[in-house]
């Protein structure tokens, strides 16, 4: 039984002549169509690697300007502990490492795997993640272990005034090359 | 019926087929390719985005130049020895 029942069989026959397209009709791909999306898809992807390169253009050409932003004052912070702050937007956490009475570290808090928050263990000198056990060295963010694909993005320290400043954020390839 | 079984016809559909097989295997490629210098990208190794972006558009220029093949030999099984045109 199909239709409704308030309505006579004839009435109903009439709409389905009106609209003679039937969903089976619709639904049915050619190879040629599907070529075609195929061909669609790839300029869609070279599309993708074009943006790449034009943002590979931008920040070579230096447009990035970061905020300078006091992050903690000198001391503030006992040995081996870690602090949370925010740079270089309100979202995006970052953590304050004193490694030794003399030495700051600051990393991007969020893990390059699946963008857990990393914590610090004091006792192995390393990032943790604790989703997926990836580990980050605390030295330069290089990745020691786990399944996190590219190092952790480093905020770069400056020591002005007694402060602790966020100066700007490098990543360790662009480290290596410097 | 005598032109779905024309040779002209099933050689267009030969070719329909092998040249979508070669099209998804270039476009298979071209995501591998994408996901990592995107990847390389976000590491910090931003040398890899020209190579990249060059090899890409050599294939997406081999995926417009296969669908170009097919498409030419479709509309000569299409229009086949009579000049008809029929749909395949």
């Amino acid at each position: 039984m199909s239709g409704n029942p308030g309505r006579c069989p004839k009435e109903e026959r009439l709409w389905r002549e009106e609209f003679s397209v039937s969903s089976a009709e619709q639904a049915y791909v050619e190879r040629r169509q599907f070529s075609r999306f195929l061909v669609l898809t790839s300029g869609a992807m070279f599309a993708g690697q074009v943006w790449l390169m034009a943002k590979s253009w931008v920040a070579k050409a230096g447009s990035v300007v970061w905020p300078r932003q006091p992050v903690a004052a000198v001391g503030e912070l006992p040995v081996g502990e870690a602090k949370v702050f925010q740079y270089p937007g309100p979202n995006d956490n970052c953590l304050l490492v004193r490694v030794s009475e003399t030495q700051y570290a600051a990393y991007s808090q969020k893990c390059t795997h699946l963008s857990c928050a990393v914590i610090y263990s004091a006792e192995k000198r390393v990032l943790e993640c604790p989703c997926h056990q990836g580990y980050f060295s605390i030295d330069d963010g290089h990745v020691v272990q786990g399944p996190p694909p590219r190092p952790l993005p480093r905020v770069e320290l400056e020591v002005s005034g007694g402060q602790l400043i966020a100066k700007g954020m490098s990543v360790f390839g662009e480290r290596e090359r410097e | 019926m005598a032109f779905y079984d024309s040779p002209l016809r099933k050689r267009a559909a030969r070719v329909m087929d092998g040249t979508m097989l070669l099209i998804v295997v270039l476009v298979v490629v071209q995501v591998w390719l994408l996901m990592a210098s995107v990847e390389s990208w976000l590491a910090g190794h931003q040398q890899v985005a020209l190579p990249a972006m060059l090899l890409s558009g050599a294939l997406f220029a081999g995926c417009a130049g296969l669908l170009a093949l097919s498409r030419r030999t479709d509309r000569a099984a299409r229009v086949g020895g009579t000049g008809e045109r029929r749909e395949v």
